[in-house]
C-alpha cells in the first residue's frame, strides 16, 4: 500500500532505542531497511511511513505538517509550543527526566525560587548586570521565570556541557534536564525547591490540521492508539491463574470476588478441573483473573488464604477496552 | 493591527496633536524601532519586561521599542546634551501582551518629553499640554488623575526597609485593597521570611544564620563554582535574610501607611489634609515635595483646566519603574488615553554622569480613536477644494502660513473655495475670517 502519511521518531539520542522497543512491544514494530537511511516502514499500519529525525526536529516536522504523527520528548513539545500540535499521549512511560533550575552548591542562601528572585535583583542592583542563565530551553525558562516574578535575567545560549557553564564563568546558573541529579552534583550544582519547570517523558504528538482534514489519517491514528492503549493498559496488569477447591463454581467465584484486588476487570473466570485419577473427592477449579500490578502480592495472599495452589502470574501484553480511550480524547480535542 | 481605516485616523490625530505640541515649542524627532534591550529593561516594570519583544543578534540582545521615553532619555545622555530640550515623537510601539487575545502587537503612541528642566513649570506644562491636546480633539468627558511616586517613596523610606522589600510592598497594593493587610502579611511571610512572634526568638539568636554561614565556609572551601557571586555576596545576603526576620513590625507599619495612602482619592482641596497627615511634622523634605506638587497643580489650573476635572490619587501606579516624581493619567470613559510623569533618574541609569531632570507623557492613539468613535467625533484635518484648483492651492498655502493644517482634495471637501470666498460648515468666510474660525 502506498504510504500516504509520515510518522516521525527519534533517529538517535536517549529515547531512540526505548522508542523502538516500545513500538515493537506495542505491535507497531518499525522496520528500517538500512541503518544509514532516514526512512522506514510500520507494517501494522501500511499507509504510514516512518521518518527518523533528531528529537527536536520531530517537533518541527509535526508542527509544519511534514510528518503528521511523531514521538519525541515532552520537554521539547513544552519548549516549542505550536498551535498546530496536538498532544496524543503526554506520557508513554519511558524517557523520564525533568527540566530544572540548578544553582551553584555554594549558594547556600538560595534554597527556593523566591531566594533566586531576590538574587536576580541583587545582581542587577549591586553588580550592574543581569544574572546569566545557560540553557538550551529559552522559551520554557523565560516563561517559568516570568511566572515566578523573575524578570531581569539574560539567557546564555548553550548546546553541550551546560552544567560546566557556572564553573567556566560564562553563566551564573543553568536550566537543564536531569534524571538522577548525578551530573549536577558532579558539577557542584544543586536543584532548588520549586525549581522544576517541567517533568517529561516520551510523548506522541500529531498535526492538528492534518488530523482534522483527513479521515484516513485519523483511522491510522485510531489503530495506533488501539495498540498503544492496549499496551499501556497491559503494563498495569497481570493475569493470575490459581487452582482452588470449592463446592461449586459460584461459591469459588463469590469468595474470589469478595476482595477488591481480586475482582478482575469484570469478575473471575472459574472453570472446573477434571482430574484423570479422581484422587480427591472435593471439586477443584481453575480461576483466571486480571490483577493490577500494584496489588499482585495482595491478590496472591488472598487466594492462598482461600486454599489456592499453583498461583501463576503472567504479564498481560494487551488489554483492549471497548474503545481506545486516548482516541476518544483525541476526537474531543479536535472537536470531531 | 493597524488597518487602512485606522491608519487614516491615526494620521489625522497625529497631525492635530503634533501641531498642538508645536505650539508649545516641541520639536518632532524620530527614534529607531530597534534598540538595545537594556535601554528598556533598565527601569521597566515587571509587566513591561514580560511584554517586550526581544531577540538576539550577533550576541546583542535587541528589542522592538515598547515606548519612547527611555529612547529619548538615552539619546539625551549619549549626546552629552546639557541644555533643556522639548521633544515630541510619534510612531509605532510593540507590545506582546498575552492577555490581549486580539494579538495587536503593534500600537501607536504620540508623546512629548521635556528633558533638562526641573521646575514646576515643566511639570505643569507637560500635564497641561497633554490635557489641552485631548480637549483640542474635542474629547470632553475626560478626567486628569494625578499621583506622586516620589512622595510615596519618600514616605515609605521612613520605615527603614531595603529597596527590595519596598518594591515588594508596592507590588502588593492591589492585594492590600482587595484582601486586606493580613493577607499581604501572610504572603510576605513566605516571600521575605519575615518571622512571626513565635519564631522571632529563634531568629534573633542567629542560630540559623550561623548555620548557613558555616555551610557557606564549608561549601566554598574547595569548589570554584560560585556562579558570579563572591563569598562576601552570599554572606551579605544571609545576614540580610537574618535581619529581615526581625522586620515584621516595620513591614506592618509600612502596610498601614500604604493602606491609608491608597484610600486617598478626591479633589486637591478634599484630600490635602489627608496627605499632610501622613507627613510627620519634622519631615521638611516630605513637606517640600508636597508643596511642589500643589504648586504644579495650581499652575495647571492657570491653563484653564478646571480643578473639578482633576482627581488626586497619590498611589496612582505606572508600568514603568523609572518615574521619580509626580505621575498622571488622563481617562475618558474609564479608559486611560494618555499618561506620563517625572523621571529624573533615568538618564544617569542610561549612562549620563549626572541625574538629569526630565518629564514627559504619551497619548495612546488607539484609545483616543476609540474615545472619539464612542463620541461620534471624527478628528480631521480640514479638506479644501475648488472648481479652480489654483484658488484652492493659494487658500491652502495661506491657511498653512497661519499655522492651520489643510489637505488639498479634488472632491468631498470641508472647505470649498469660490474666488475670494470660502464655504465652510454652511457659512461663507473671507480668508481672515476663516483663519480665525479654524484657529478657534
Amino acid at each position: 500500500m502506498k504510504q500516504k502519511f509520515t510518522f516521525a521518531m527519534p533517529s538517535k539520542g536517549a529515547i531512540y532505542q526505548p522508542t523502538h522497543d516500545f513500538l515493537k512491544e506495542s505491535g507497531l514494530k518499525v522496520r528500517k531497511p538500512n541503518e544509514r537511511q532516514y526512512v522506514g516502514t510500520m507494517p501494522t499500519i501500511p499507509n504510514m511511513g516512518v521518518l527518523f529525525q533528531r528529537v527536536v526536529d520531530v517537533v518541527y516536522k509535526v508542527a509544519d505538517g511534514t510528518a503528521q504523527i511523531g514521538i519525541t520528548g515532552y520537554d521539547l513539545v513544552h519548549e516549542h509550543p505550536h498551535e498546530d500540535i496536538v498532544i496524543i499521549y503526554d506520557k508513554l512511560g519511558y524517557g523520564w527526566c525533568k527540566l530544572v533550575v540548578a544553582v551553584p552548591e555554594a549558594w547556600v542562601d538560595v534554597t527556593n525560587i523566591i531566594d533566586l528572585a531576590e538574587v536576580c535583583l541583587d545582581f542587577r542592583e549591586n553588580k550592574g548586570r543581569n544574572i546569566r542563565i545557560a540553557t538550551k530551553y529559552d522559551y520554557s525558562t523565560r516563561e517559568f521565570l516570568h511566572r515566578h516574578g523573575i524578570h531581569h535575567f539574560t539567557l546564555v545560549k548553550a548546546e553541550g556541557a551546560i552544567e560546566a557553564a557556572p564553573t567556566l564563568g560564562y553563566a551564573d546558573l543553568i536550566v537543564d534536564l536531569t534524571a538522577t541529579g548525578t551530573t549536577l552534583r558532579e558539577n557542584h550544582l544543586k536543584e532548588i525547591d520549586g525549581g522544576t519547570i517541567v517533568e517529561a517523558e516520551a510523548c506522541v504528538i500529531g498535526n492538528r490540521k492534518a488530523l482534522e482534514a483527513n479521515p484516513e489519517l485519523l483511522n491510522a491514528v485510531r489503530i495506533m492508539t488501539e495498540y498503544i492503549d492496549a499496551t499501556l493498559n497491559g503494563q498495569e496488569y497481570f493475569q493470575v491463574t490459581v487452582d482452588i477447591q470449592g463446592e461449586t463454581a459460584e461459591d469459588v467465584a463469590s469468595k474470589i470476588a469478595s476482595k477488591d484486588v481480586t475482582k478482575g476487570l469484570l469478575g473471575p473466570t472459574v472453570a472446573p478441573i477434571y482430574s484423570p485419577n479422581g484422587a480427591e473427592n472435593t471439586l477443584w477449579y481453575t480461576v483466571t483473573l486480571i490483577v493490577g500490578q500494584k496489588n499482585l502480592l495482595k491478590a496472591v495472599e488472598h487466594v492462598r488464604d482461600m486454599g489456592g495452589r499453583h498461583v501463576i502470574a503472567t504479564p498481560v501484553r494487551y488489554i483492549f477496552l471497548e474503545e481506545a480511550p486516548t482516541f476518544a480524547k483525541l476526537l474531543k480535542k479536535l472537536n470531531i | 493591527m493597524i488597518t487602512e481605516n485606522s491608519s487614516q485616523k491615526i494620521r489625522d490625530i497625529e497631525t492635530l496633536l503634533q501641531r498642538h505640541m508645536n505650539l508649545f515649542g516641541y520639536t518632532l524627532i524620530d527614534m529607531p524601532i530597534i534598540a538595545d534591550a537594556d535601554i528598556f529593561l533598565t527601569r521597566a516594570g515587571n509587566s513591561i519586561v514580560e511584554q517586550l519583544f526581544t531577540f538576539e543578534r550577533f550576541g546583542r540582545m535587541l528589542a522592538l521599542r515598547p515606548e519612547f521615553t527611555a529612547l529619548l532619555a538615552n539619546q539625551y545622555a549619549q549626546n552629552n546634551l546639557t541644555e533643556a530640550v522639548r521633544w515630541q515623537l510619534s510612531g509605532s510601539i510593540f507590545i506582546d501582551d498575552p492577555s490581549d487575545y486580539s494579538f495587536q502587537y503593534q500600537q501607536h503612541n504620540i508623546g512629548a518629553e521635556f528633558i533638562g528642566e526641573k521646575s514646576a513649570l515643566a511639570d505643569a506644562e507637560i500635564m497641561a499640554m497633554a490635557v489641552t491636546g485631548i480637549e483640542g480633539l474635542k474629547i470632553d468627558n475626560w478626567q486628569l488623575i494625578v499621583g506622586h511616586v516620589g512622595l510615596q517613596l519618600h514616605l515609605l523610606n521612613q520605615f527603614g526597609l531595603d529597596r527590595r522589600t519596598q518594591q515588594l510592598l508596592l507590588t502588593q497594593r492591589e492585594r492590600l485593597k482587595q484582601d486586606g493587610k493580613q493577607a499581604v502579611m501572610d504572603y510576605l511571610s513566605q516571600i521575605l521570611m519575615v518571622s512571626d512572634e513565635n519564631t522571632r526568638a529563634n531568629r534573633s539568636n542567629g542560630e540559623e544564620t550561623q548555620q548557613m554561614l558555616d555551610m557557606l565556609l564549608d561549601s566554598t572551601r574547595y569548589t570554584s563554582t560560585m556562579g558570579g557571586r563572591t563569598r562576601h555576596d552570599i554572606a551579605g545576603r544571609i545576614m540580610q535574610k537574618h535581619d529581615r526576620g526581625l522586620e515584621r513590625d516595620k513591614i506592618s507599619q509600612a502596610l498601614d501607611f500604604l493602606q491609608d495612602w491608597g484610600n486617598i482619592r478626591g479633589s486637591l482641596d478634599d484630600v490635602l489634609d489627608d496627605i499632610s497627615s501622613l507627613i510627620s511634622i519634622g519631615d521638611t523634605q516630605g513637606k517640600m515635595i508636597l508643596d511642589n506638587w500643589i504648586e504644579v497643580l495650581k499652575m495647571v489650573s492657570s491653563y484653564g483646566i478646571a480643578p473639578s476635572q482633576i482627581i488626586v490619587q497619590p498611589d496612582l501606579t505606572k508600568n514603568w519603574d523609572y518615574y521619580t516624581g509626580f505621575v498622571f493619567g488622563i481617562r475618558s470613559n474609564d479608559v486611560y488615553v494618555a499618561s506620563g510623569g517625572r523621571y529624573d533618574g533615568l538618564t544617569r541609569l542610561l549612562g549620563s554622569d549626572e541625574e538629569i531632570p526630565a518629564v514627559g507623557f504619551a497619548y495612546y492613539t488607539q484609545a483616543l480613536i476609540n474615545a472619539l468613535t464612542a463620541m461620534n467625533v471624527q478628528p480631521q484635518v480640514p479638506r479644501i477644494s475648488s472648481h479652480n484648483i489654483e484658488d484652492a492651492i493659494v487658500w491652502a498655502q495661506n491657511l498653512r502660513s497661519a499655522g492651520i493644517a489643510v489637505e488639498l482634495v479634488s472632491k468631498n471637501a470641508d472647505i470649498v473655495i469660490n474666488g475670494d470666498d470660502a464655504q465652510y460648515e454652511n457659512k461663507v468666510y473671507r480668508l481672515e475670517q476663516l483663519i480665525q474660525e479654524l484657529q478657534q
